[in-house]
């Protein structure tokens, strides 16, 4: 019979085997990514594949520079993520507080709640002919402005619910504190809710940065060259006649970087974030 | 200056009536309570004063002027609520400062104002933390200083004192008295506590379902109720009644429950029996109950009872009595000590029993 210490000794070993395999089926992919990225390329196409490779080289990076013009693609790629997230953020939560209150019928805030998730149920997939037919006949085929339109659009819907939430679970007494204070609306929203909901709107513009800076279809229906992003330069290096593993890897490796970057600088609410509203204090 | 009238007030939400035909004023500088349980239109009536509903129909005045349309922050109110609604990302400084700033006062005024609600509700120390840092009774102490700093005309409280446990909310229950009559507003003040009630106000109002039930001062309401409701309401330990027949007896009115002659004769019967069906139901409050051991009162003034239990509170004592069934509650000052299942005597004090209709609930006057 183990004693009650050895049995929990024992569940403590099993639970770190656990938290072992699980963290390597999650960390594999990007420790492959970035070996891959400075592995020779005859390392690269070995068979069997090289786990721990013992000799490296930089000319992936170089070369990822020196011959595409990186640089460009990654202004491209940060200009559109930022002002999404930007604009998602302003807007989406302005929308989500009208709907968190009261202000309109009840049936009528029902209706626009769900209705608002339409443009969620259907793959983008399905509407990206028109969307280019669209933007072209705009004349914004190529450029900036059609992705960040486009991003915005598909990811209010999701800002909004996700707002939705942290506005409805803030106490009514503190805005009609404010309210008896002779706060306007936008006072309001501005000083007391959205500082309050500060931690939510971290969590919210993670997920909308990392959704616009992932984005692939549109990118690479709506841009040909200016306006091009990172994951489609990405796809350039897969072709029928060759297959840079190297490049895209040196790319893909530095396409993670902004994403850490950000989640870092928000970390401090990221936390707070995903506990709101599990505790009120 | 500043009264306040409420004048044909009803206020609906879909079918529920909240509150129903309100027609009150409160006197400039008065501080008026409602009181009530939960669900009687009290909140909802000073939330309506507040500008924080509107109306279903009927009129609110703030001196003479029709307040319906008025925005909350243009009613020159301030309010405290029961979960006291601090901003948390603010200091105490800020919170008490903001209602100031967005009216945008001058910094120093608002300083100066500021620092003299903080001297005044002695948070001096407490400034620059924040709401989380404060205990209960601080936090309370930082939303009245949100109000006062305003300066309104009239300070609505809604259930300030409900969050604190008990003994903090006696303590803060007499600095409020002593803060307003030092301040001097018109005060509206809700609560669900009698006591809270009975000791800080100068007029008491008591609703049920959405209607005024009986509206005076404190003391006349305990002692001159007009019906079960307020009866019941106030007071603790609650008034005690019993349900029995009424009849004559010569010129005087016998009141009897399951044989049980109760030892009180009350004169004009003939006012009395026109107004019920024989039966009442007879009402008195402890304090005006006495119970002794048997041969210490008068045989023809008291009836026999058995204690079922004695608290001894300190100065009082609470005594749970029995007769036939009934259960009655007496608070005597003296000392009194007997055990369960005790024989004893019972006597109450004519003068102060109140006799109600036992349909209406209402309140039977000769």
């Amino acid at each position: 019979m183990l004693s009650y210490r050895t049995k929990r000794r024992v569940s403590n070993v099993g639970l770190y085997v656990l938290t072992g395999v699980v963290l390597v089926i999650i960390a594999f992919p990007l420790y492959w990514l970035l070996i891959t990225s400075v592995k020779l390329d005859i390392d690269v196409a070995h068979f069997p594949p090289v786990f721990f490779p013992t000799r490296f080289t930089l000319d992936n990076y170089l070369s990822v520079f020196e011959t595409e013009n990186a640089t460009k693609f990654w202004v491209n790629s940060i200009v559109t993520a930022l002002t999404t997230t930007f604009l998602t953020c302003l807007l989406g939560s302005m929308a989500a507080y009208a709907l968190a209150k009261t202000y309109l019928a009840s049936a009528i805030r029902q209706f626009l709640i769900l209705w608002i998730l339409v443009t969620r149920i259907f793959p983008p997939v399905t509407t990206a002919i028109p969307y280019f037919i669209i933007i072209k006949n705009l004349g914004l085929a190529d450029t900036r402005f059609s992705l960040i339109l486009t991003y915005t659009s598909y990811g209010l819907p999701f800002v909004i619910w996700l707002m939705l939430g942290f506005f409805q679970d803030l106490p009514a007494d503190i805005e009609k504190a404010a309210i008896v204070d002779g706060c306007s609306m936008w006072q309001r929203f501005t000083q007391v809710i959205l500082p309050l909901t500060l931690p939510g709107l971290a969590v919210t513009a993670i997920f909308a940065f990392i959704a616009a800076w992932n984005e692939f279809l549109f990118a690479s229906i709506l841009t040909s060259f200016s306006a091009k992003t990172l994951p489609v330069v990405i796809s350039g290096y897969m072709s029928d006649k060759y297959l840079r593993w190297g490049e895209m890897s040196a790319l893909g490796t530095m396409m993670i970087v902004p994403v850490l970057i950000f989640a870092a600088a928000t970390q401090k609410y990221l936390v707070r974030g995903l506990t709101f509203g599990a505790v009120k204090g | 200056m500043a009264e306040i009238r409420f004048e044909h007030m009803t206020k609906k939400f879909g079918p529920v009536v909240a509150v129903r035909d309100l027609n009150l004023t409160v006197a400039d500088k008065e501080f008026l309570t409602l009181v009530g349980p939960s669900g009687c239109g009290k909140s909802t009536t000073l939330n309506v004063l507040a500008g924080l509903e509107d109306p279903s129909e009927g009129l609110v005045h703030i001196d003479d002027q029709i307040v319906n349309e008025v925005p909350p922050g243009k009613r020159d109110i301030a309010m405290v609520f029961q979960s006291y609604a601090l901003y948390p990302h603010m200091t105490v400084r800020e919170n008490i400062g903001f209602g100031l700033k967005v009216r945008k006062m001058d910094k120093k005024e608002i300083n100066k104002r500021v620092e003299e609600a903080a001297v005044l509700l002695s948070i001096e120390p407490l400034l620059e933390r924040r709401p989380r840092e404060l205990s209960g009774g601080q936090r309370q102490r930082v939303a009245l200083g949100r109000a006062i700093t305003r300066e309104p005309k009239v300070f609505l409280l809604d259930e300030p004192l409900s969050n604190l446990d008990a003994k903090l909310r006696t303590q803060m229950r007499a600095d409020l008295k002593l803060l307003f009559n030092r301040l001097g507003g018109t005060v509206v003040y809700v609560t669900h506590d009698q006591a809270e009630a009975m000791t800080l106000s100068d007029r008491v109002v008591v609703m049920r379902d959405g209607l005024v039930q009986q509206a005076g001062p404190p003391l006349e309401l305990y002692d001159d109720p007009d019906n079960i409701f307020v009866a019941g309401f106030l007071g603790n330990p609650t008034m005690n009644f019993l349900s029995c027949s009424a009849s004559r007896e010569g010129d005087q009115l016998a009141l009897t429950t399951n044989g049980t002659r109760w030892p009180v004769a009350l004169d004009r019967a003939d006012v009395i029996l026109a107004q019920i069906q024989g039966e009442a139901t007879l009402g008195i409050r402890p304090e005006d109950v006495t119970v002794a051991l048997p041969g210490h009162l008068d045989e023809e003034r008291s009836v026999p009872c058995t204690i079922e239990v004695v608290e001894h509170m300190g100065s009082l004592n609470i005594i749970y009595a029995n007769i036939d069934g009934n259960r009655m509650i007496a608070t005597m000052e003296s000392a009194f000590s007997a055990g369960s299942g005790d024989p004893a005597r019972m006597a109450f004090d004519p003068d102060k029993i109140c006799l109600f209709n036992v349909d209406t609930e209402d309140r039977i006057r000769v």
